[in-house]
């Protein structure tokens, strides 16, 4: 493990996330549950379709219309959530890119620092309040990063355990598919559906939450 | 990085220069600093990777504060690319840079430093009462360029013309005119676009007295090798990649 002088005379050198990480991490957080969403609206037509047999079927299918709304419900949420999870996902990539530019001056001034110590520099003392004004802005902005990263994954994370959730239901609604008569194989066709991109949600979510766990971990 | 005072008197010339950038691969650049009193500017920064070298180079004569104006002879990378880097640390300066790469250059990252936008006809650098000249040169390379000219020093500052692609050690100045031509050559005839801009810019430049004509790359030229120098650009055909 290395560190640059920044990094160590920051004082936060362990503590420190790697903006090039985040940046990375961010973007594709984002475009893995830009593809949740895409996946979401699927869900969201489906169990429409289901409620509307759900209204033909009256009472042989009373069991699955409970089901179909749930579903409905879930797939609403969702692309609202993934809406949110796009517009913090954008906060976190600024906030990173500004970091990394910020690490990036402290590291030219640390090259600064080390020439002065090689061959006295005549008017370092004027550069050093942006020296200790950017070690300041670096560490505000690490800070403020770790935040919006633990904002992001706790929105990505209520993604993930409302699906876990229409996982399960998307099982029952198989056994309430079987007592639906003539309509049976239309909604276990529909059940099948539902589980289908359920579980496809649930990978995008997970390669998410796998980008942005390891975003913060250090290096 | 070297730095080397050519003209010294009410007002100072600067050149900061012969950084050698090991194992990157980048064109070898010249940097030019003029301080009047309290005020300075600095001529074409220069790219990222040289920031630290440079920086520590103006401290080495000016304070940080002092610095008042930064000059962009166009938008290149090796003229600018640096420009992020200088608006975090300046807290009270302009940068000169052609007006058609306004939104261009503002790409770099641009918050505190304020643009002046030079006109195509170019204007005035106000150096706390010293009056610098910008001589338009588009087409030189730059489809927007602009180049400085001190009239009290006899400088002018040249951007791309009078360029040669050289080794980091290489002398200040051109001591060999005709041994030079070689390192100049391939680069003004491959860089400059137009040949109706070359013959412009040289018509209204020989009417300056120029004692010093200082290149963004390789030497300068001092006293005859200035006349040398148009004359032998004046007969090179530019342009040749079409």
């Amino acid at each position: 493990m290395s560190f640059t002088a920044s990094q160590l005379e920051c004082g936060f050198g362990m503590e420190q996330l790697d903006a090039n990480k985040v940046v990375v991490a961010a973007s594709t957080a984002a475009a893995e549950i830009s593809n949740a969403g895409h996946i979401a609206k699927q869900l969201s037509l489906v169990a429409k379709n289901a409620r509307t047999v759900v209204l033909r079927a009256g009472d042989a299918a009373l069991g699955f219309k409970v089901v179909s709304d749930f579903f409905v419900e879930l797939s609403t949420s969702s692309i609202f959530l993934v809406s949110q999870v796009n517009i913090v996902a954008i906060e976190l990539s600024r906030g990173a890119i500004e970091c990394w530019d910020a690490n990036r001056l402290s590291q030219k001034l640390d090259d600064v620092v080390l020439r002065h110590k090689e061959e006295e520099i005549e008017y370092f003392s004027s550069i050093e309040p942006s020296i200790s004004k950017g070690r300041e802005g670096t560490a505000k902005l690490n800070d403020d990063l770790k935040h919006q990263i633990k904002k992001l994954s706790s929105l990505v994370d209520d993604i993930r355990q409302q699906m876990r959730a229409g996982k399960v239901i998307s099982v029952i609604s198989r056994i309430e598919a079987s007592r639906a008569g003539e309509f049976r194989q239309a909604l276990e066709e529909m059940a099948d559906k539902v589980e289908a991109l359920t579980e496809r949600m649930i990978v995008h979510i997970q390669t998410a939450m796998t980008q942005l766990e390891e975003a913060q971990v250090n290096n | 990085m070297k730095s080397l005072k050519i003209y010294d008197q009410q007002h100072q010339w600067f050149i900061l220069a012969r950084e050698d950038v090991k194992g990157k691969s980048l064109i070898e650049t010249n940097q030019y600093m003029v301080r009047n009193g309290e005020r300075t500017l600095i001529i074409d920064p220069g790219g990222v990777e040289l920031f630290a070298p440079m920086l520590s180079s103006v401290l080495q004569n000016v304070p940080i504060d002092q610095v008042t104006d930064l000059f962009a002879s166009h938008q290149d990378p090796d003229v600018i690319s640096s420009l992020n880097l200088w608006d975090q640390v300046l807290t009270n300066a302009k940068l000169h840079a052609p007006s058609i790469w306004e939104g261009f250059i503002r790409h770099f990252g641009l918050n505190n430093v304020e643009y002046v936008s030079v006109k195509d006809d170019g204007g005035v650098v106000d150096l706390g009462g010293l009056q610098l000249q910008i001589i338009p040169a588009h087409y030189l390379h730059s489809s927007g360029n602009i180049h400085l000219y001190d009239k009290e020093a006899k400088i002018l500052f040249s951007g791309d013309v009078g360029a040669a692609l050289e080794e980091p050690a290489s002398p200040m100045y051109v001591d060999d005119f005709n041994e030079h031509i070689s390192k100049m050559e391939y680069f003004h005839k491959r860089w400059m676009p137009s040949n109706t801009a070359k013959s412009n810019w040289i018509e209204r430049v020989s009417r300056l007295e120029i004692d010093i004509l200082c290149p963004q790359h390789g030497r300068m030229f001092k006293g005859d090798d200035v006349k040398r120098f148009l004359d032998w650009f004046d007969q090179l055909p530019v342009g040749i990649a079409v």
